[in-house]
């Protein structure tokens, strides 16, 4: 059976769940690292899904890995030759702590599904936001199946008709396919940023372009933030998603390979208790970079710009 | 059009305080407030609601001795045949998963054997155990990499073939994981034998 992933993921340090909608149920996930554990919502089952707005002090594993690289950035820069880099990268350190703060407080929630049988918590829903989205799929889901039930439906309970057939429900309810597939914004800007700084990466060899390199490096761990934020990563068309992965495998195998001719050095030197010599880059490697780079940063662009 | 003549007996909940909800809570479109807690809540409830819990039809006693009678209850008429096994069953053991009625021994021997997907509950994702013997120790002990990379390529080909996350994954944590694994060996290698070579100068 085919799943398809609903907005909400908890990914603690152990913990970690997620919700999943299938043919004819949903499928919560949870589990530690190494193991899954599953429960199955039958859609003719689910009599109610509830949020309730209420502070969770979660700590997930992307926000940790944002402060951590921005903590790290800021410990390095002070002995880098860029003066401002510090001070900006402990200014992100503090908003990214309040921007936690913020969501923790202001922006979590408590959701629970209810059958005949059960009422329970789901824990992969904790955020407003990805919450009342995946209650707004899953529910037109349901509807799908047990039609809806009219307005005033409490006070008519015992004597009025309440339920609206499933089969008229499905044509005001139904999700749009398209819903899930459009792109926002911060999706968009993202892939933008990562082409023109691939472009950029063609140039990073000439110094004057540094500092214009490095500020969209941290630009596009901004948006990258608040793509996850808004949960945006199942958006956008395959095609983008595939030249993501190329590109990431690219920059990722060209930086093996200018850091791997440093590494060995390096090894070297600890073997043979040696202070390491400047190892100059490969001009072919560079070369092959900088080709790379413009070749995949073009191709980035005609995708985004062509309509899809 | 159903007509409802229940009342519910299910009550819908605030999440937070586990108190009921009001009617003005339950069919607000927007926020609601909890009356116990004061959180906003939103409730989207669905006919399941209303549906009164089916009876249970008591299994027939068996009239004669041609009458088809349950596997595991002789002296009752069986209702129906198990679709795994084909054995007859009576109303109280025949059992309706996903379309199919299957026979209560079928339901536990395939929730053992993990053979019916849809009852399994519980999965070890090896291949995630795999890339992470092949990186975390990279991260944090790496003089422990020659012990974890041989863990990890071994986890990697002994369980290459066992079932992933049910939720459709492909293989290529554990392609990762060997790659990773056999990049860190082959290192180690290169290393054992710079260092060799080094004292055999010396020496």
């Amino acid at each position: 059976m085919k799943y398809k992933r609903l907005p909400g993921r908890r990914r603690g340090f152990f913990r970690q769940a997620s919700l999943w909608l299938g043919d004819d149920h949903v499928l919560a996930v949870t589990g530690w690292r190494f193991t899954e554990d599953y429960k199955r919502y039958y859609y003719r089952d689910i009599q109610a899904l509830v949020l309730a707005r209420t502070p969770r002090w979660a700590v997930t594993l992307p926000w940790v890995f944002g402060a951590l690289v921005l903590f790290i950035v800021a410990l390095v820069a002070r002995a880098g030759a860029i003066a401002w880099l510090p001070e900006v990268s402990w200014y992100l350190v503090t908003a990214l702590v309040l921007a936690w703060l913020y969501v923790s407080l202001k922006g979590s929630v408590r959701c629970s599904i209810q059958t005949a049988v059960s009422r329970e918590e789901l824990p992969s829903l904790f955020r407003f936001w990805s919450s009342r989205r995946a209650i707004r799929i899953l529910g037109d889901r349901i509807a799908r199946v047990q039609g809806t039930l009219v307005e005033g439906w409490t006070a008519h309970v015992r004597e009025a008709p309440v339920v609206d057939a499933p089969a008229a429900a499905a044509e005001t309810m139904a999700v749009p396919a398209s819903d899930m597939k459009e792109r926002g914004q911060t999706t968009r800007l993202l892939e933008m940023a990562a082409y023109f700084s691939l472009a950029m990466g063609g140039i990073l060899f000439y110094p004057t372009a540094a500092r214009a390199w490095f500020i969209l490096v941290l630009l596009q761990a901004g948006l990258a933030a608040a793509s996850l934020i808004r949960n945006e990563r199942r958006r956008g068309p395959r095609r983008i998603k595939r030249l993501m992965i190329v590109t990431m495998a690219f920059v990722g195998l060209t930086a093996a390979g200018f850091y791997g001719r440093i590494v060995m050095e390096a090894l070297r030197a600890v073997a043979s208790r040696r202070v390491p010599v400047h190892v100059p880059l490969n001009p072919i490697l560079v070369g092959i970079y900088t080709a790379g780079c413009l070749v995949l940063a073009a191709v980035g662009v005609i995708l985004t710009l062509s309509k899809e | 059009m159903a007509t409802a003549a229940v009342e519910v007996a299910n009550p819908i909940r605030c999440p937070g305080c586990s108190a009921a909800l009001p009617p003005e809570a339950i069919e607000a479109t927007e926020m609601a407030l909890c009356p116990a807690c004061g959180a906003g809540v939103l409730v989207r409830s669905f006919p399941a609601i209303l549906a009164r819990p089916a009876a249970i039809l008591p299994a027939e006693i068996a009239a004669g001795a041609d009458d088809a009678t349950c596997f595991f209850h002789p002296a009752k008429t069986a209702a129906v045949a198990c679709a795994r096994c084909g054995r007859f069953v009576c109303r109280l053991c025949q059992m309706d998963l996903r379309g199919e009625t299957l026979c209560p021994e079928c339901i536990t021997s395939g929730m053992a054997k993990k053979k019916i997907v849809a009852l399994e509950n519980h999965r070890v994702c090896y291949d995630s155990v795999a890339l992470a013997l092949a990186v975390w120790p990279v991260l944090f002990v790496w003089f422990l990499t020659f012990f974890s990379a041989a863990a990890a390529l071994y986890v990697a080909i002994r369980h290459w073939k066992a079932p992933l996350s049910i939720v459709g994954r492909t293989k290529m944590r554990f392609v990762a994981a060997i790659l990773l694994a056999t990049g860190e060996l082959a290192l180690w290698g290169w290393y054992v034998a710079y260092v060799i070579s080094l004292l055999g100068t010396k020496g």
